[in-house]
């Protein structure tokens, strides 16, 4: 094809609008807001290296700025290297890595549903998963100990098995809702809807689990569903951060089917796109890191309703951003709320699944009364 | 020939949508697909774009068999304008950028781009490419949705009824950019319309669609009252006004 293929008009501006300067250099423009919105990436980049700074800095011992520095890089010998590295570090990085989880996933099931109250805790794979768990620790007696809070749980007997049941319900969930969406057709409303189903029997089953389960299984498993981020050690947040990195990398390389989609089905079908492939691989893993973050940490619910939306908002839906912007405004928002309720808390801590659930609820709602505009 | 359909059928299920479809659409010739409600026009367009896939007869694009392509490299063959467009909050930029997409490896290159801003200057449409998509009133985006399928520029548009939504002015220049582009391009393109009128001032050829197949096959010269009775049940006058030759419904006949 010639380049130069049609003359400068063959139509009449039917426009109203007047084109002004800027009008003129169309294509600097669009870059300059492409670069806007890398520019803000960045920035947000920064304040998730601030929090994480400050984040380790904030603990009953006490530790000055440089102290920080050099027991990252690795100078630091005694007390401080251990409680940067073996008490802090693993908390902010499960939070870090579970929120880029979560909120990609989050954007990938909204994306590929087409509906923008898809996410893994709207689909009833987060029910699943406490059901795997609760299914685990009472019928199964995993779990002797009774986690305490902020204590490192990697290698406890029965930590696993809890962990490898949460996983498998939370899949099971994924399977039941893939199949009604690919078998029957279902709309993306039916589909949310299912998940509305899936989680109530889900919970039910929970309860019912439960309700033949001694006073101290009860405990562990009410303790398993609260979402946590002090659970992980280095190896879990190796598998999820691995998982994770892969799927961001996969979204990342179909941003460009990502985008057909938002222009609907049959566009991108004719644009060349395998829509059912794409919806089924991308759904699955969506599901599989939202299982993984699920059962190394229990229900964060709402993140990955959230943490899209506001990237949305920050930079609409073009997936060439979206995807990392999801990733990083989910491990702001995970991170921000772990750390809130730290300090709400003093020593303690506040499981982080509750402090999402409250500034997920109130979006949710907003959304609805939004009229669910995407 | 751009296009040569042979012997297609389709079926959804078990019900048959399609049965034993034949046509051939010369090189920069417009071919408007007319017929009754649910006499497969759609189906047909979806088909050859690939959106349905056929699995009995043949379709040869350019000399090339379409029914062994690939996605991308049928998309770079057909370029398809739905009869729907969905309310996504692209921008329009980037809307008509996905045109490029069967064209992209990584992602778009600076041609790419140039290709884009050179088709929102042809449309008129430069000064709405930084609006989100979803803002536009239904001829600006029915413009924005031809700006795409011709970015991609195919060997053949596929249209699904381009007109239905828009008010007259808009019609004429959806039509309009239609024909201009099949002639600078050098472009062919099947458009599906419900007003036989437009087909008659826009396209070159008629295919009309009867029970599920092919009832005409026709230059516009050659289409009488007779065949448009037969099609649409409907009892017509076809006159010449100036230039234009209309059609004047008198009244459903009863058969």
């Amino acid at each position: 094809m010639q380049d130069s293929y049609l003359p400068d008009k063959i139509m009449p501006s039917s426009s109203k609008t007047m084109l002004t300067a800027a009008d003129q250099n169309l294509l600097g423009r669009y870059k300059a807001d492409l670069r806007k919105n890398i520019r803000l990436f960045f920035v947000l980049f920064f304040f998730l290296v601030l929090l994480v700074l400050f984040s380790i800095s904030f603990g009953s011992y006490r530790l000055g700025f440089w102290q920080i520095i050099r027991s990252l890089a690795g100078l630091e010998d005694g007390p401080a290297k251990i409680v940067v590295w073996d008490i802090r570090m693993p908390r902010i990085v499960t939070a870090v890595v579970t929120g880029c989880g979560l909120g990609v996933s989050g954007m990938a099931i909204q994306s590929l549903l087409r509906n923008p109250l898809g996410s893994p805790f709207t689909l009833g794979i987060s029910q699943g998963a406490a059901f795997g768990a609760s299914f685990s620790i009472v019928v199964l007696g995993a779990g002797t100990v009774v986690p305490a809070a902020g204590e490192a749980l990697s290698g406890i007997s029965g930590f696993y098995t809890t962990t490898i049941f949460a996983f498998l319900g939370a899949i099971c969930a994924t399977v039941i809702i893939l199949m009604l969406a690919r078998l029957r057709r279902m709309t993306p409303e039916a589909i949310i809807l299912a998940g509305v189903a899936l989680s109530a029997l889900f919970t039910s089953g929970t309860i019912l689990v439960q309700y033949f389960a001694t006073e101290d299984q009860i405990a562990r498993a009410i303790f398993w569903t609260f979402g946590d981020v002090t659970r992980s050690g280095w190896t879990e947040i190796a598998i999820l951060g691995a998982v994770t990195a892969i799927v961001v990398f996969y979204y990342m390389f179909s941003r460009w089917n990502f985008n057909a989609l938002e222009a609907g089905e049959e566009v991108s079908r004719s644009l060349g796109v395998h829509v059912e492939r794409m919806r089924l691989v991308g759904m699955f893993s969506a599901a599989l890191v939202a299982a993984l973050a699920t059962a190394f940490n229990g229900v964060i619910a709402f993140l990955g309703l959230l943490a899209p939306h506001i990237g949305r908002r920050l930079v609409g839906s073009d997936y060439r951003l979206l995807v990392p912007f999801s990733c990083l405004i989910g491990a702001l928002l995970l991170l921000a709320a772990d750390t809130g309720g730290r300090l709400l808390l003093g020593s303690g801590t506040l499981p982080v699944g509750v402090l999402t659930s409250f500034m997920g609820a109130p979006l949710f709602l907003y959304l609805l009364i939004k009229g669910m505009t995407k | 020939m751009i296009l040569s359909v042979d012997g297609v059928h389709f079926r959804y299920n078990a019900c048959p949508v399609l049965t034993d479809i034949r046509f051939e659409l010369p090189r920069g010739k417009i071919l408007a697909l007319l017929g009754v409600n649910g006499a497969g026009k759609s189906t047909l367009l979806r088909c050859l774009a690939g959106i349905l896939r056929v699995k009995q007869g043949s379709v040869i694009i350019d000399g090339k068999d379409a029914l062994a392509m690939n996605g991308n490299e049928l998309a770079r063959h057909f370029a398809y304008v739905p009869q729907y467009h969905s309310d996504a909050p692209l921008k329009v930029f980037d809307m008509v950028l996905l045109g490029r997409k069967p064209h992209m490896t990584w992602g778009p290159s600076q041609d790419d781009l140039r290709r884009v801003e050179q088709i929102l200057d042809v449309m008129g449409l430069r000064a709405l490419a930084m609006r989100r998509s979803n803002r536009l009133s239904g001829g600006e985006m029915q413009k924005v949705i031809m700006a795409r399928a011709l970015v991609q520029e195919p060997q053949v548009l596929l249209l699904d009824e381009p007109t239905s939504n828009l008010d007259l002015r808009n019609q004429l220049q959806v039509m309009d950019l239609m024909k201009q582009a099949v002639g600078m391009q050098g472009l062919s393109a099947v458009v599906s319309v419900h007003d036989i009128n437009l087909a008659f001032r826009y396209a070159d050829n008629f295919l009309m669609l009867k029970d599920k197949t092919v009832h005409t096959l026709a230059s516009k010269q050659d289409i009488t009252p007779e065949m448009i009775k037969d099609v649409y049940g409907v009892d017509v006058i076809l006159e010449r006004v100036r230039d234009y030759k209309i059609v004047i419904p008198v009244e459903a006949a009863t058969q």
